[in-house]
């Protein structure tokens, strides 16, 4: 055998041996608590790319292989639901070519990864686009509707893409459809409209979305950005990670998901101590 | 079992890398810049979570928030800092906006010539901006909004009692002493996802009265809402900050996984979130929950070095 047939015989063992110890350390995780959702504000694509020497619209592309990794990470792990901040509202301020690149990314991936054999069809993932979809153009949103139409009987998780969209857009909308269906109703009292029916009319809840667990934003930027700020505002970790989208990996995730374990096994024995101390308290009436 | 084995035993790797990581930290501290160093830029408004964990003393969770709030209005004063929202979720504060007002008026700090403080309490948001879409007709009557926003004024006594933002605050840093008018508001979890619904009970009742009164047949048409109406009422109560803080009277080391406690949504858009760590508390200091000025001082160095894009 010669040397590059060696190395190369070599590399291949080494991924395998990395790839099986990733399904025991993702079979490990899976005994604890696991997040209902979890939510990734995917940001430093362009930084990540300019770090390399190249174009943006290359980070962009690195950044939705990330993606996919995450994705099937959190499909083995059985997280319920994923959310992603792919496109801001406030993003079609970027140069026209970026924006134009990433529509056409959009068009491309989501339809590719909703076919038959492909990531969400694997794992039974019904796929939800959320925001103001009207300002997509047209090829955008037929293809959006093609990749959903894919996976609508999909039943074992939810992948939300929220493009193009921002959190106040969504609270407003929410607003909207409650106040509409108060007017709808004929002597309807407004007491009724609380907090919960407006939680209930979010484009999230409206997909069968969980509540939110954990949100993560890439790139060290400690801003929510107008992303799931009524979802993330209340009982959801925050973690602004320094690491940029693109090699956003298991190294960054497992410390995010082993946090979330703690805060649920505290809160357990919380309940569970109290709990067994009020039952080991001796009864007034023995004798002692 | 034999997984459940082997996860106890990555926490507890996790546990020892975070135990050492942090230790590690500590031996390449450095200090921050001081309250009155050169920042290439201070928020406007900064608002500050009070976090508590110790239920069972509330009275004594209500001192430390207080005293870490009377130490915040005076660096905020001292930097010209023009709005502060102080916020706790249970409403420890909200609840003692009375000994508040008398704290900072009494504060030791202040010069003897001092400021006045007056509290207000905006119950009924201003009109929203006429919109293309609706008029607004002196028979609609007041519909007021609950947006539970408790504001202390602060101005020189003697001047014409004007709104605090109509008052031009130097944004350099300032002498220790010197004292700009502030403003403060007052929150708990009672002025977030709460005054949203208010608002839209609001809107709901507004919206009802106009087409009562509506001679055209336009009460078919489905209902618009801009997101700057919504966001004229929300606003109107509490202004959106530019920079929150979030401290733990309870300082953990290492800390859990930030929260917001439930911390108003609609003004977090495009807010910079530091939370304060346990190094820049002052050790061997019994009163170690409270915020001390290094914690602040790194807070603000950390807004001064954050970039925004806003999109682009």
């Amino acid at each position: 055998m010669t040397w590059p047939g060696i190395l190369g015989w070599t590399a291949s063992l080494l991924a395998f041996i990395k790839a099986q110890l990733v399904i025991l350390l993702l079979h490990v995780l899976s005994a604890g608590p696991i997040p209902r959702h979890v939510a990734f504000e995917m940001d430093g694509n362009r930084r990540f790319a300019r770090l390399t020497g190249r174009r943006a619209v290359d980070g962009h592309s690195d950044g939705f292989h990330t993606l996919k990794q995450i994705l099937e990470t959190c499909m083995r792990l059985n997280i319920h639901c994923v959310t992603v901040y792919a496109f801001a509202i406030e993003n079609f301020n970027r140069p026209p070519d970026e924006v134009d690149a990433l529509m056409k990314l959009a068009e491309e991936r989501l339809v590719e990864i909703a076919q038959n054999g492909a990531l969400l069809s694997q794992y039974g993932v019904r796929l939800n686009v959320l925001g103001h979809r009207k300002l997509l153009p047209v090829h955008v949103q037929v293809a959006i509707d093609k990749a959903e139409g894919m996976t609508r009987q999909n039943n074992r998780a939810i992948l939300n893409v929220c493009a193009p969209y921002a959190s106040r857009h969504e609270m407003t909308l929410a607003v909207q459809t409650v106040v509409q269906q108060a007017l709808d109703k004929e002597n309807f009292d407004s007491s009724l409209i609380t907090e919960q029916i407006i939680e209930e009319n979010l484009m999230t809840s409206l997909g069968g979305s969980p509540p939110l667990d954990i949100f993560i934003r890439t790139s060290g930027v400690k801003r929510l950005s107008g992303f799931l700020q009524w979802q993330c505002c209340e009982n959801t970790q925050i973690h602004m990670v320094n690491t940029y989208w693109p090699d956003f990996g298991l190294w960054d995730f497992v410390p995010i998901l082993l946090d979330y374990q703690r805060k649920v096994l505290a809160s357990v024995v919380g309940i569970v101590v109290p709990g067994i101390l009020i039952l080991q308290r001796p009864s007034p009436n023995v004798a002692r | 079992m034999v997984a459940s084995l082997f996860l106890w035993l990555l926490h507890f790797v996790h546990a020892s890398l975070v135990f050492l990581t942090t230790k590690f930290r500590k031996r390449r501290y450095l200090p921050p810049q001081s309250l009155t160093a050169y920042r290439s830029k201070l928020p406007k408004h900064l608002a500050i979570i009070l976090v508590s964990h110790d239920a069972a003393n509330p009275k004594h969770t209500e001192e430390l928030y207080l005293e870490c709030l009377v130490r915040v209005v005076k660096w905020c004063k001292a930097l010209g800092i023009e709005q502060l929202t102080a916020y706790d979720a249970e409403g420890t504060l909200l609840g003692c906006s009375d000994i508040v007002k008398e704290r900072l008026t009494h504060h030791d700090d202040l010069p003897t010539d001092e400021s006045e403080s007056e509290v207000e309490y905006p119950l009924t948001p201003p009109l929203s901006e006429a919109s293309d879409s609706r008029s607004h007709s002196p028979d609609l009557g007041d519909f007021p909004v609950q947006l539970n926003v408790t504001t202390v004024c602060s101005f020189r006594k003697g001047a014409s009692h004007h709104r605090p933002r109509e008052v031009a605050v130097r944004r350099r840093a300032h002498h220790k002493h010197s004292h700009n008018p502030l403003t403060l508001h007052i929150i708990s979890r009672s002025a977030s996802k709460a005054a949203i619904a208010s608002a839209a009970r609001f809107l709901s009742d507004e919206e009802v009265c106009r087409r009562q009164n509506s001679q055209d047949l336009d009460h078919v048409k489905a209902y618009e809402l801009p997101i700057s109406e919504l966001n004229s009422i929300l606003e109107g109560g509490l202004p959106s900050p530019d920079f929150m803080i979030v401290h733990d009277v309870h300082l953990q080391d290492p800390p859990p996984p930030l929260e917001l406690h439930g911390f108003p949504p609609w003004q977090m858009a495009l807010t910079e979130i530091h939370r304060t760590i346990a190094h820049d508390v002052a050790p061997n200091n019994p009163m170690a929950s409270l915020i001390t000025e290094e914690a602040f001082c790194r807070a603000l160095d950390e807004y001064a070095g954050a970039q925004f894009r806003l999109g682009r």
